[in-house]
């Protein structure tokens, strides 16, 4: 069943689409609240920690013959335990995909067609992500692979198309913020960096696991690169009580250009390119995500079957989680790190601290943990 | 195969969903284009007063292909309506429109003396807030009435909006007008230790430029002309004289405001001192006298100015220095001297330096009084010296500081051409 391969190239677009797709719109103003004019300083924190991330999944994976992370987290703790974590990170990938699902309609309802209701959004969106999703891992690698290079495009496009704004003096007084915003910025961006952690679940499908960690660093760069970029060029054209005050700050940032008078302004529509395209690549991988590792745990070779339902469930989800843009906003400054921090850092770590004494059990046939898989 | 275009049907379909717009879709046809918002308030009855100008759909478009638009057509349309906040004002304008209200192609917002003065935090949010206006909003603020200021006529564009864009967007000649927009307003807003300003516009009525429509528009024979001509009015007669006036827009001088309430004007000639510190006059000409001391005035230009602002903090007190380097040409001399001598021209680049000292004393005297600084002094102090500036109480700066800021104002300033003559044609002649 699993001759799916993808390379390490696809596998770097695919991990910086989903680190960067959602973040890069999101992520700017709320480190921003926290960390100010030293916001640029919290990227690069962030990235960093992101990096540990990477090399912490890398290690795991590593130690246990670049297994997927549900085969290894039975594989430690023991098919019952490894299958109950499982469902919790089952719950995870609802969550988040659902979140994403409600970011990406929120932001079309802010900021461009404010009378149609969200649902609207959200059922088209699904429907979408689940033909892709149906044709598989290869497919949404490909398609990363596709997308990637658009965003770039674009992202370098407007950063380039408003370099004649940049006021340098504006990120002065350097380093007045408080050094604890400024972690409570790199905590915030980490809730996105450290979505690096889905290495692990590539490993079993990369065509050369021994670059893996190669490909996950080149990711979490270059989306450090590009959020720390568009952190820099927000602090110098919008400046910093301004930036924290948006609530999409590359959106305000877009809407800035206005190159020559009217030669070109009103590019909004780049931002829309950006998020839609990055958001449907990541929403599709978490929903085939979602669905393998819900096969995995209970066993089913098919995966398939789960995407209808699991599609269904993550609609309901993204409408009924939350209430307003107010709450959405909430859970992705406030919460979403905790979460983060808890399920691709504590519990990676805590296998990783347990698959120690494991592995050299592991080795002896008739164990319990190994046996049954 | 035929699952296969099936499919694609199916998909064309569904692409069509994501592409009509939803509930969203507006057609232009639908659309009534706010090309200029003027905004006022009104104290004694605590409203806002919205004017917007409206495209009439069918008289510009059809300029091209009708060839011209007919004599007195007029390309827009004005309505007026009020309301308990902007965003009410705007409201109402629906009870007058078959088309929905546009807001996203209009870059002009006229600000009445007294909304500034009663402060723009009044209209700021709305403006910023909604989706349908943009941070480049250009805005203005007229001591006019800003009802009778949107019902000005044009010189040489087709309307009044797209007349004051175009001043505000001719960037080869500005030397009369301060520079900012709403961004700008906003973020010298919300620096602490900066203060805005916005250009003035303001209106000036006069008699169509063209003579022919003055006579036209008068109705009687020679008596009322007479009277005209002399200012007199009799009987009545005002209304038929002014109604031949049309106001002109004039974007000249300066609106300083302390926080965000107006604190007052400079006019065009203060504007220079604030242009020169904030680097951004081009093309501006000042007049001194001749470096001889003989009859006559000699008039310099700008081509180019930059400027620094150095700060220091020494015993607990901070000083400012201002450096502006200038250079331009000569562009005409009324006297009779020889300027092509190294010693004139020393002289006269020192002239130069002290009207330019002038100018910025000028404005910097004025904003101690209103105690404003739109030079951004003590942002670059706070930038420069954080710990002294996290040390000042609120409003200390503005209020205590600033008014006794020891400034000190450095000018190199050069005279790099001559233009194409090196002496004046009469220079014999006067000698």
């Amino acid at each position: 069943m699993q001759t799916v391969k993808i390379s390490t190239y696809q596998a770097a677009t695919l991990l910086t689409i989903t680190m960067l797709a959602t973040s890069i719109l999101l992520v700017p103003s709320n480190v921003a609240s926290e960390a100010g004019r030293d916001a640029w300083l919290s990227f690069i924190l962030g990235t960093l920690l992101g990096m540990l991330t990477a090399l912490l999944a890398a290690a795991l994976a590593q130690k246990h013959g670049n297994a997927g992370f549900h085969a290894i987290a039975e594989k430690v703790m023991g098919s019952l335990p490894g299958k109950l974590l499982g469902l919790l990170y089952l719950a995870f990938y609802l969550l988040l995909t659902a979140s994403l699902i409600r970011e990406f309609a929120s932001f079309m309802a802010t900021a461009f067609m404010p009378l149609t209701p969200i649902s609207v959004f959200v059922l088209l969106f699904t429907v979408s992500c689940i033909c892709t999703a149906y044709l598989g891992l290869e497919v949404i690698a490909r398609l990363s692979e596709i997308v990637l290079p658009v965003i770039v495009f674009f992202l370098l496009l407007i950063l380039f198309l408003q370099s004649d704004q940049y006021e340098l003096s504006a990120l002065l007084p350097l380093l007045r913020t408080p050094p604890e915003n400024i972690l409570r910025g790199a905590f915030v961006f980490w809730g996105w960096s450290g979505q690096v952690f889905f290495l692990l679940l590539l490993y079993p499908y990369l065509e050369k696991p021994g670059q893996a960690l190669k490909a996950s660093l080149i990711a979490v760069s270059i989306v450090g690169f590009f959020l720390t970029a568009g952190a820099f060029s927000l602090e110098t054209v919008l400046q910093y009580p301004l930036t924290e005050r948006t609530v999409f700050a590359l959106l305000a940032f877009v809407r800035l250009i206005n190159l020559t008078g009217f030669l070109l302004e009103r590019v909004d529509a780049v931002v829309i390119v950006i998020w839609v395209a990055g958001a449907f690549v990541k929403a599709s991988f978490m929903l085939h995500i979602t669905s393998i590792s819900l096969a995995q745990v209970f066993g089913v070779t098919e995966s398939r079957h789960f995407l209808l339902p699991l599609a269904a469930l993550n609609s309901a989800l993204s409408i009924f989680l939350f209430e307003s843009s107010k709450e959405l906003e909430t859970f992705i400054h406030f919460l979403w790190p905790i979460i983060t921090l808890f399920f691709l850092v504590l519990i990676p770590f805590l296998l990783y601290f347990l698959s120690f004494p494991a592995s050299k059990r592991s080795s002896a046939p008739g164990n319990k943990g190994g046996g049954q898989q | 195969m035929k699952t296969r275009l099936l499919f694609l049907c199916l998909l064309t379909a569904y692409t069509l969903l994501f592409t009509g717009g939803c509930w969203d879709q507006g057609e232009l046809e639908e659309l009534a284009l706010v090309q200029a918002i003027g905004i006022d308030y009104l104290p004694q009855e605590k409203k806002f007063e919205v004017t917007t100008s409206i495209i009439r759909p069918g008289e510009l478009g059809a300029g091209g292909m009708e060839g011209g638009i007919e004599g007195d057509a007029e390309p827009m349309r004005l309505i007026t309506t009020r309301g308990k906040t902007l965003s009410g004002a705007m409201e109402q304008q629906n009870a007058f429109l078959s088309r929905r209200a546009y807001y996203a192609h209009n870059d002009v917002v006229i600000v009445g003396e007294k909304l500034a003065s009663q402060g723009m935090h009044l209209i700021l949010d709305r403006l910023t807030r909604e989706r349908d206006t943009r941070l480049t909003l250009n805005v203005f603020v007229t001591g006019d009435n800003v009802k009778e200021f949107l019902r000005g006529g044009s010189r040489l564009e087709i309307s009044l909006p797209k007349e004051i864009r175009q001043m505000k967007l001719r960037t080869s000649q500005r030397s009369l007008r301060g520079e900012a927009n709403l961004l700008d307003f906003i973020q010298n807003l919300l620096q602490s230790g900066q203060d805005p300003y916005l250009p003035v516009v303001e209106m000036r009525e006069e008699t169509p430029t063209s003579p022919r429509e003055a006579e036209i528009g008068e109705t009687g024979k020679d008596g009322k002309r007479e009277n005209e001509v002399n200012g007199e009015n009799i009987n009545g007669e005002k209304e038929e004289s002014t109604e031949n006036k049309v106001g002109y827009p004039k974007m000249y001088g300066t609106a300083v405001f302390r926080e965000d309430r107006l604190a007052g004007f400079l006019d065009g000639y203060e504007t220079k001192g604030l242009l020169y510190v904030e680097e951004g006059l081009i093309d501006s000409r000042k007049t001194i006298n001749d470096p001889e001391g003989k009859p006559g005035e000699i008039v310099l230009i700008t081509i180019d100015n930059s400027s620094r602002i150095l700060t220091e903090v020494v015993n607990g007190k901070p000083r400012i220095t201002v450096k502006i380097e200038e250079e331009g040409d000569i562009c005409c001399q009324t006297s009779a001297t020889n300027l092509f001598t190294p010693e004139n021209f020393r002289r006269m680049e020192q002239s130069k330096e002290e009207v330019i000292k002038g100018y910025v004393k000028d404005v910097l005297e004025k904003t101690r009084k209103w105690e404003t600084d739109i030079f951004g002094f003590g942002n670059k102090i706070k930038q420069n010296h954080p710990g002294y500036w996290e040390d000042l109480e609120k409003g200390e700066w503005r209020e205590e500081i600033y008014p006794k800021l020891e400034v000190e104002i450095q000018v190199e300033s050069n005279i790099r051409r001559t233009g194409l003559i090196e002496r004046p044609p009469f220079y014999e002649y006067y000698q």
